[in-house]
């Protein structure tokens, strides 16, 4: 990074106090935020981890919560971009209320999120006669589990994407159309290009955030093993069985957190 | 087979309302002051301003009248932005590419002419490295490449040598020669160097204030500037003011009521003038000049600067002056600033034309 | 003076509570002292856990207790009973812990005295009010959409057995939407309709919303009840006030006020 030199040089020029103070704030944060899962780790019961993991309903949850999270960023790509482009690009009355209320699931208490997403979506919601006779399920379904974990983890994605896009210098744009792009050439090739990193540390954050999503899931889509009961439902099942088994699942899922957010935002994390 | 412009652009601070023609073979160089409305200009051309009114037509296609318009990729219009504008994410030879892939072409296709003009520019070697990687004169070039590529049937290079350091300039300048004088279609530079604009142009184009205020050859500038940036632009003293002839003489009287003796004319009575005088025309004296130099006035000195061997003096004598003279001459005039000076040159050197 | 200190906050977690609780005490001492009167005396707190089933009696309960023990602040904490457990075993501080079954008073058996069951509770399937389902055997028919509490919740557990007595958990399975981790997420899901039918304890079936439910109760014969333990925990900050509270919930005052909200005797 070309700004290295010079903010080592302003954090070198900070009086000792307020070294000292930044210093101590730090390891309290670090503290806070690293110990509870190095104690998870050390809590779980590894001397029969490899039995307690290949029980069939973990695997089931596992592989549920791959597919839910996953489809979860991929609609969330989908949905989120024009978003975050109409956000960004566009200039009308109301587009920071418009901005406000498609973040505010971010805030949703879990459950209440849910019952939204049932005011809306359910067989007695807003579309619920619409989608019946569409022929269309989402509580109690692997769609509707996606829906739930999009719902959340959607403004994550439509946040990264809008401040990428505000990064993006438009005269780039102007000068790949005096080339000859078309609008979808500039999209592709220039606008979503240029996202680079916005769109990883979106997909890593909506990922990150439908991989653990819990309350609006369990209200929306129920839980039921193999269609909508993702890992941390199980999680919270086993919790009141065995303990130890939910522990290990939830190592089982952070791990797992942890190794695609380093995948995905590698370059950030280890620099 | 020409450009033919005349449009007014309205912009929050100023309006820019222009008419030119430039022919195909020629280098016409647009050059302003910072603020006299070029990029605005170039982004007309280009199509990424809307025109309040007017007429862009290129080769007999018109591109915008009034309110439609032809959109930006459809204009073949090759420009070099001031910024270069890279792609600061794709390699270079991706980035010269870019416009062919855009017009259809194959990606092999793309990638030949791409390295082609990237041979021809000099710069073969850098076709792999990212375009955010470059020094100034590598982006310049690589910038060049990518608007010549496409074949447009203009090409617009805005300030191709200002972002570069002085010593890169020289060998782009003459690589830009080389490129302008082979290219063959319609060719507009837009500078505010005069140095830039008066080695490159076949044709300068004044802009100042969101008008053109002279059109000529640099020749034809240098002799009669009209105004006081094309006067600056050739380093002559310009004087606005009215001709006042009688049996005997002949006077340019500026609005202050200085008057200046000029030799013969044929112009009429009270014609309002320029009257345009070479530094190197000026004498300086301490005392009253006892020549026969016809026009003297007494002042002050602003200002004293070395350059190329020469001393250039700033005055305040009724107009501003700047004379140009030797170092040894300076040294036994003893010039500082607020030094009492006669400032004179003859009635001959002292050019009149109208405005 | 009492009535200055506003009642105790529900907290889950008894250091909170106790921290809170002193807070309350010195905001207490300020108003009286204000006030120009008496400081009040000392009060102690029994600290309960209590199955969220039991929100309305135990709340009761305490109202009716608190008078007849001055000076005692008794603060229920309620939530899923396999919840409660769990937080016990994690090292939660609690004086007395009322499980919905017997099943999560064993998990905690270790950190308690001997336990009493003080009630008991029995299982009902429940349907939107204008449901077509008239019967148990209903819920076999393809494509009803039932809803269970999960295999640790209590009534979860008991209506698998009930439904397998009855040799229709076969038929039934195929047909769960969802298993709950409470038995609240089984009452939303049948009152917003999402749900065909669920099971629930017939006192959660009695004060939902009345007349937007209808109940359908288990044949004679078939065990779906469960029954309510109470203990005193090992490490109570009192065993005395504890045994105290046990003792008020077992005895007629107690007893009474569960009948009241639907209870059956033990």
């Amino acid at each position: 990074m070309k700004q290295t030199p010079t903010s080592s040089r302003v954090s070198r020029r900070l009086i000792p106090s307020a070294r000292i103070v930044l210093g101590a704030l730090a390891f309290i944060a670090a503290v806070l935020l690293v110990l509870p899962v190095i104690a998870l780790g050390a809590r779980a019961p590894w001397s029969d981890a490899l039995a307690r993991l290949f029980r069939p309903g973990t695997l089931d949850a596992l592989r549920l919560s791959l597919v839910v999270s996953t489809a979860s960023v991929v609609l969330s790509l989908a949905l989120g971009f024009p978003i975050a482009w109409v956000l960004a690009r566009c200039t009308f009355p109301g587009r920071r209320i418009l901005r406000t209320l498609v973040l505010l699931p971010m805030v949703f208490p879990p459950v209440v999120g849910g019952v939204a997403l049932l005011a809306a979506f359910g067989s007695h919601g807003i579309c619920g006669s619409t989608m019946q006779s569409l022929g269309i399920r989402l509580p109690f379904t692997t769609a509707g589990a996606i829906v739930a974990a999009t719902f959340v983890s959607c403004p994550f994605m439509i946040l990264s994407l809008e401040s990428g896009l505000q990064s993006i210098d438009r005269r780039l744009e102007d000068a790949a159309a005096t080339l000859g792009a078309s609008d979808w050439m500039i999209l592709r090739r220039i606008v979503v290009r240029g996202l680079g990193p916005a769109l990883r540390a979106g997909i890593a954050l909506t990922w990150a955030r439908a991989l653990g999503e819990f309350g609006a899931t369990i209200t929306f889509a129920g839980s039921h093993p193999g269609r909508t009961r993702t890992l941390p439902l199980a999680v919270y099942e086993l919790i009141n069985v065995d303990v130890g088994d939910a522990i290990l699942l939830g190592v089982l899922l952070v791990a797992f957190a942890a190794a695609v957010l380093l995948a995905l935002s590698g370059k950030v994390l280890l620099r | 087979m020409s450009l033919d412009v005349s449009i007014q652009v309205q912009r929050s601070s100023f309006t820019l309302d222009t008419s030119f023609s430039v022919a195909p073979g020629e280098i016409a160089v647009i050059v302003g002051p910072n603020g006299s409305g070029k990029s605005t200009l170039v982004s007309a051309l280009c199509g990424l301003t809307p025109l309040a009114s007017g007429t862009i037509k290129l080769n007999g296609r018109t591109l915008t009248h009034n309110r439609t318009t032809v959109a930006p990729r459809d204009r073949r219009i090759g420009a070099v932005f001031q910024d270069r504008l890279l792609f600061p994410r794709m390699t270079v030879l991706q980035n010269v590419a870019f416009g062919r892939r855009a017009l259809g072409d194959s990606r092999k296709n793309a990638g030949r002419a791409a390295h082609h003009w990237l041979e021809r520019l000099g710069i073969g070697a850098l076709a792999a490295r990212r375009a955010s990687s470059l020094s100034g004169g590598e982006a310049q070039r690589v910038a060049l490449a990518r608007a010549l590529a496409c074949e447009p049937d203009l090409l617009v290079l805005d300030e191709p040598l200002s972002a570069l350091d002085m010593q890169a300039r020289p060998e782009l300048r003459r690589l830009l020669g080389e490129i302008l004088a082979s290219f063959p279609g319609i060719k507009l530079v837009i500078t505010h160097d005069p140095l830039e604009a008066m080695a490159l142009a076949d044709r300068l184009l004044v802009l100042e204030s969101g008008t053109i205020a002279q059109i000529g050859t640099p020749e034809a500038i240098r002799q009669r500037p009209r105004g006081a940036y094309a006067a600056s632009l050739v380093g002559v003293n310009l004087i606005r003011g009215v001709l006042r002839r009688d049996a005997t003489r002949s006077l340019v009287v500026t609005e202050q009521g200085a008057e200046l003796v000029t030799a013969s004319t044929d112009l009429a009575n009270d014609t309002p003038v320029f009257a345009s005088v070479h530094p190197r025309a000026i004498l300086l004296s301490r005392e009253r000049p006892a020549t026969s130099a016809r026009n003297a006035f007494a002042g002050s000195v602003r200002a004293v600067d070395q350059l190329d061997g020469r001393v250039r003096v700033l005055m305040d004598a009724g107009p501003a002056w700047t004379a140009e003279i030797t170092p040894t001459a300076a040294a036994e005039l003893d010039l500082t600033l607020d030094t009492s000076i006669w400032v004179s040159f003859k009635a001959t050197e002292l050019t009149v034309y109208p405005r | 003076m009492r009535t200055l200190i506003p009642p105790p906050k529900l907290v889950a977690m008894g250091g909170i509570a106790i921290n809170l609780q002193g807070v309350l005490a010195v905001a207490g001492v300020l108003c009286g002292a204000l006030l120009g009167c008496d400081k009040p005396a000392p009060r102690h707190e029994i600290r309960v856990m209590a199955a969220a089933s039991l929100r309305d009696a135990f709340e009761a309960i305490e109202h009716a207790f608190e008078p007849e023990h001055p000076n005692t602040d008794v603060v229920i904490s309620f939530a899923g009973s396999q919840v409660l457990a769990t937080q016990l075993l994690e090292g939660a501080a609690a004086d007395v812990f009322a499980s919905a079954d017997e099943v999560q008073m064993g998990r905690v058996a270790a950190l308690c005295e001997a336990p009493a069951c003080f009630a008991s509770n029995h299982i009902v399937v429940i349907t939107p009010a204008d449901s077509s389902i008239g019967s148990i055997e209903a819920l076999t028919a393809p494509g009803v959409l039932v809803v269970l509490g999960a295999d640790g919740v209590p009534a979860g557990r008991i209506a698998r057995t009930a439904f397998d007595a009855l040799e229709l958990w076969d038929s039934i399975e195929p047909n769960i939407a969802s298993n709950e981790p409470d038995v609240r997420g089984v009452l939303m899901k049948i009152l917003l309709g999402e749900g065909d039918a669920g099971v629930v304890y017939a006192t959660d079936a009695m004060r939902a919303s009345p007349g937007r439910l209808r109940a359908i109760e288990f044949p004679e014969g078939v065990d779906c009840s469960s029954e309510y333990p109470i203990a005193v925990l090992r490490n109570a900050s009192s065993s005395e006030r504890a045994n105290a509270f046990v003792r008020f919930v077992l005895g007629e005052p107690g007893q009474a006020i569960l009948r009241q909200h639907g209870f059956e005797a033990p």
